[in-house]
């Protein structure tokens, strides 16, 4: 009875196994981002809270929040001041809400590149580090991106926003960087 | 015929003592001091000061507003598109000449500017807004005088931006527009139709309010925005209240309030939506003998 089940056991994860790992680095995450999420990001650098914090207060690295926002309903009245969602996250932090999805736009992802040409002053070797929340995959896919577009110095930090909170680290309301 | 009566007796004591505490409390039972009462009291945000210098002019100080009015919104709402708020005026307080509702988190945090006329006397105000995520809902009250007050509540509601049209989308928008003006009389038989009375209503007007962040079932596509940005009610000529905004005002959007009768005939209600859509309606009041 017991080989039964450790034979069923087997069989079991050698089915799910590969399922989950062929999500890894083969392609991006495009639906359900709020899951767990793997302990790498292929091409990129894990990172802790505490590591994180050591690298903001050195200021020498761009981080790059890629938490969603709301988009704007077209035909919104002008006095309907629209103000999207906040963000509250690390202080000097950029805020691109789009750049985590699974599929980008071609125009998106142009302007992703451009941007990240931008603020790394065409430094491929220049350090970035993505975050967006706990157990999100936004992150995930645009740490795996950047990197795949060539920058040698991609952190990622999986517990995002919601571990820098938690250890009470110094907090901001970011402004969208990269409006369309 | 005695033993009958000990026994009747018997029963009703029971039945005395559980009632008499209710009767000596008063049909409104315990009031607590305001400031004992708050449950969620609003929660400091960066929002808030980024969104002051929209609402508020610079150099303006902000009272406390319980002293004002008692403001009321719950700790948690069942559904976070129709969350209910009300400010009572609390009496011997400077008029109210304006207020302005904000959802702080809202992706349009500021509901309404709602401006109030002579005759509408101590505020006596409720409606229901949509909630897109935990927030506080402040309101921000000018006086004739000059002065500002502010109160808000936090309330833990989520969704209620994006929340599903409660009907069939065709028959809200056949039904577009239609309204009811309700009297609830609170006097205990005064007669209703003199000047100088306070009268208490409810205006209820149907509207979807989309809000841009809903979606047609099946296709999933957004639903356009379109919703009530302007309000007037008049009584007679003279304003009782004027809403200006309505993002985050409830699907078909309610008003409770009070106001001072001038023996009008009727009271004027035009509502205006951002499709630039017009609805009118004249309730006959004050015409009963």
């Amino acid at each position: 009875m017991r080989d039964v089940r450790v034979v069923l056991l087997i069989c079991l994860f050698g089915f799910v196994l590969p399922a989950i790992a062929s999500d890894r680095p083969d392609g991006y995450r495009t639906h359900e981002y709020d899951a767990p999420v793997p302990d790498e990001a292929p091409g990129a650098i894990t990172v802790s809270d505490e590591t994180t914090y050591a690298l903001w207060r050195t200021g020498r690295v761009v981080i790059i929040d890629v938490m969603p926002d709301i988009k704007k309903p077209k035909g919104l009245p002008k006095n309907a001041k629209w103000k999207g969602r906040t963000r509250i996250s690390i202080p000097g932090a950029l805020w691109w809400p789009d750049v985590g999805f699974g599929e980008l736009s071609s125009a998106l992802e142009t302007k992703f590149k451009a941007d990240l040409d931008r603020v790394t002053g065409n430094n491929k070797k220049a350090p970035l580090l993505f975050l967006c929340r706990m157990s999100c995959w936004m992150s995930w896919n645009a740490s795996k991106r950047a990197a795949s577009y060539g920058y040698e110095t991609v952190f990622w930090y999986p517990s995002g926003s919601t571990g820098w909170e938690f250890w009470d680290y110094p907090t901001q309301r970011l402004k969208r960087d990269n409006k369309p | 015929m005695f033993r009958k009566l000990t026994i009747a007796a018997l029963f009703a004591v029971p039945f005395v003592m559980t009632t008499s505490p209710v009767h000596a409390d008063g049909p409104k039972g315990i009031s607590l001091p305001s400031h004992m009462a708050i449950a969620n009291p609003m929660i400091k945000g960066e929002t808030w000061d980024f969104l002051r210098d929209d609402v508020v002019e610079d150099g303006i100080a902000l009272l406390d507003g319980e002293k004002l009015m008692a403001f009321d919104a719950p700790v948690s709402a069942f559904d976070s598109a129709t969350v209910p708020f009300s400010i009572k005026q609390r009496p011997g307080t400077e008029r109210i000449r304006k207020i302005t509702v904000l959802v702080d988190e809202n992706p349009v945090p500021v509901v309404g500017e709602f401006m109030f006329g002579p005759l509408m006397g101590d505020i006596d105000f409720e409606s229901r807004v949509r909630f897109d995520i935990y927030s506080n809902l402040r309101v921000v009250a000018e006086t004739e005088q000059g002065r500002t007050f502010m109160a808000g509540r936090f309330v833990q509601a989520a969704g209620g931006c994006s929340a599903a049209v409660t009907r069939d989308i065709d028959v809200a928008l056949a039904t577009m527009g239609k309204m009811k003006l309700r009297h609830i009389d609170l006097s205990g038989g005064k007669d209703q139709n003199q000047s100088g009375v306070i009268r208490h209503a409810q205006l209820m007007i149907r509207h979807p309010m989309f809000t841009g962040m809903q979606v047609y079932k099946g296709t999933l596509n957004h639903i356009d925005p379109r919703f009530i940005e302007n309000l007037e009610v008049k009584i007679g000529d003279e304003l009782l209240f004027s809403m200006d905004g309505g993002f985050s005002i409830s699907e078909n959007p309610s008003f409770r309030f009070s106001y001072v009768n001038n023996g009008a005939q009727f009271m004027h209600v035009r509502a205006v939506d951002t499709d630039g859509a017009v609805f009118e309606k004249s309730f006959p009041i004050n015409q009963g003998a």
